[in-house]
């Protein structure tokens, strides 16, 4: 493997490394991956290698999973795609729709617009705003999470607000340290709850039901559950 | 040379630490973060097999050899299952943890190598109560029930060509569960 950009489609995903540049994906209707700008070429079992320290654009058939892997650099991903895994140390990371999603940055923004499935997102230091998933499994050292409608939820915090709109009855499970959580639950939606914090102010509108369950602890961060 | 005195160690090498443990312990203070890191290297050491240690020890840090590579990640599994499994707010066990397969040098109690960096560089890459294997661990891993993610070619501070990295997780595995009321 190449110090420099590789992406290759041998595994069934397209496969992107760089060290420096940005990386923008587009899925569009077509056959096969392409190489759209920047010095890359397809080689002929199927591969594609560039080398290169600036910016990069492939497109590939809609659904296919894709994996990146990134030094620096901003991310971004177009249309309907399957698996999306990145990784990187620094740089903005947008993912616009995919089947499901596994995002781990030391720091940076982190956007999904649509996961199917599950999103799973580390953040060391940085802002995640997810629009909807199925499912998320969040962790945030440092930093503010925003999800406007999931289904299900597992997320650990350290510092930083959380902010979850849940589109159904779920499980969700949220821990934080010192970050105020805040969860909008849908009309005729009553979960059951439990909800601690050891010095934060706990609230809830929300009556106690049987339609899933909210738990989310925090050590002393506030807890605010409303309704949509 | 010492280096040449050293002797050869192989197996598996992981790194593990407390994912938030600087927010916790600026949340909290020194005494609760002494606390959990006792209590996270109290667990860590009851749960490895006789033929793994706890080589070093650096503030939630912990090195890990395992002699048997192929039990390395099912136990890290195993031990990161059972720390978030006893987790609270007041102790949050959120293990983390990178594992290479790999040699070293010894160096009197301590391990020194390249594939001992390794590990330490993929587990950075770890969110809470994750085990992250390079390519060498997950092939070393004999255990079926374990399943294996891919997350690519990523490069790491320090090494010119990417590694490749896999999220590790017991197939069975579930969304730890705390007690509603």
């Amino acid at each position: 493997m190449t110090g420099d950009a590789t992406a290759e489609q041998g595994t069934g995903a397209l496969e992107i490394a760089t060290r420096s540049g940005a990386v923008t994906v587009w899925a569009r209707p077509i056959a096969r991956p392409e190489v759209l700008s920047g010095p890359a070429e397809i080689q002929a079992d199927g591969v594609v290698r560039a080398g290169f320290s600036g910016r990069v654009e492939i497109a590939c058939p809609e659904g296919t999973d894709v994996i990146i892997g990134s030094s620096s650099g901003r991310i971004e991903c177009h249309g309907r795609l399957g698996r999306v895994a990145v990784t990187g140390r620094s740089g903005r990371i947008s993912i616009e729709d995919a089947r499901a999603v596994d995002v781990r940055s030391t720091s940076g923004r982190v956007t999904i617009g649509r996961c199917g499935e599950t999103c799973r997102v580390a953040v060391v230091s940085g802002t995640v705003e997810i629009g909807s998933a199925g499912s998320i499994d969040v962790t945030v050292a440092s930093g503010r999470l925003e999800v406007a409608a999931v289904g299900d939820v597992l997320v650990r915090s350290g510092s930083g607000r959380v902010v979850l709109g849940l589109a159904r009855s779920g499980s969700v499970d949220v821990s934080t340290q010192s970050g105020r959580v805040t969860v909008f639950v849908p009309a005729e939606v009553e979960p059951a709850m439990h909800l601690v914090s050891r010095s934060g102010r706990v609230q809830s509108d929300v009556p106690p039901g049987s339609d899933g369950r909210l738990a989310i602890e925090s050590s002393s961060g506030s807890i605010k559950v409303s309704r949509a | 040379m010492a280096g040449e005195a050293a002797s050869l160690a192989r197996g598996a090498f992981a790194f593990c630490d407390l994912a938030g443990f600087t927010a916790f312990t600026a949340e909290r203070g020194d005494d609760a973060a002494i606390e959990l890191v006792e209590t996270f290297r109290a667990h860590v050491a009851a749960g490895l097999p006789a033929d793994a240690r706890i080589v070093n020890r650096i503030g939630d840090g912990l090195l890990v050899h395992f002699e048997a590579p192929s039990v390395a990640v099912s136990t890290l599994l195993t031990l990161t299952r059972r720390c978030a499994d006893v987790s609270t707010p007041d102790t949050p066990l959120w293990v983390r943890s990178g594992v290479h397969v790999g040699t070293a040098r010894v160096l009197g109690d301590d391990l020194i190598g390249h594939d001992v960096n390794v590990a330490a560089r993929i587990g950075e890459l770890a969110g809470a109560t994750e085990v992250l294997a390079s390519a060498t661990a997950r092939a070393e891993q004999t255990d079926d029930d374990v399943r294996f993610d891919a997350l690519g070619p990523v490069f790491v501070k320090g090494l010119s060509d990417p590694l490749r990295v896999y999220r590790a997780s017991a197939v069975d595995s579930t969304v730890r569960a705390p007690a509603v009321s």
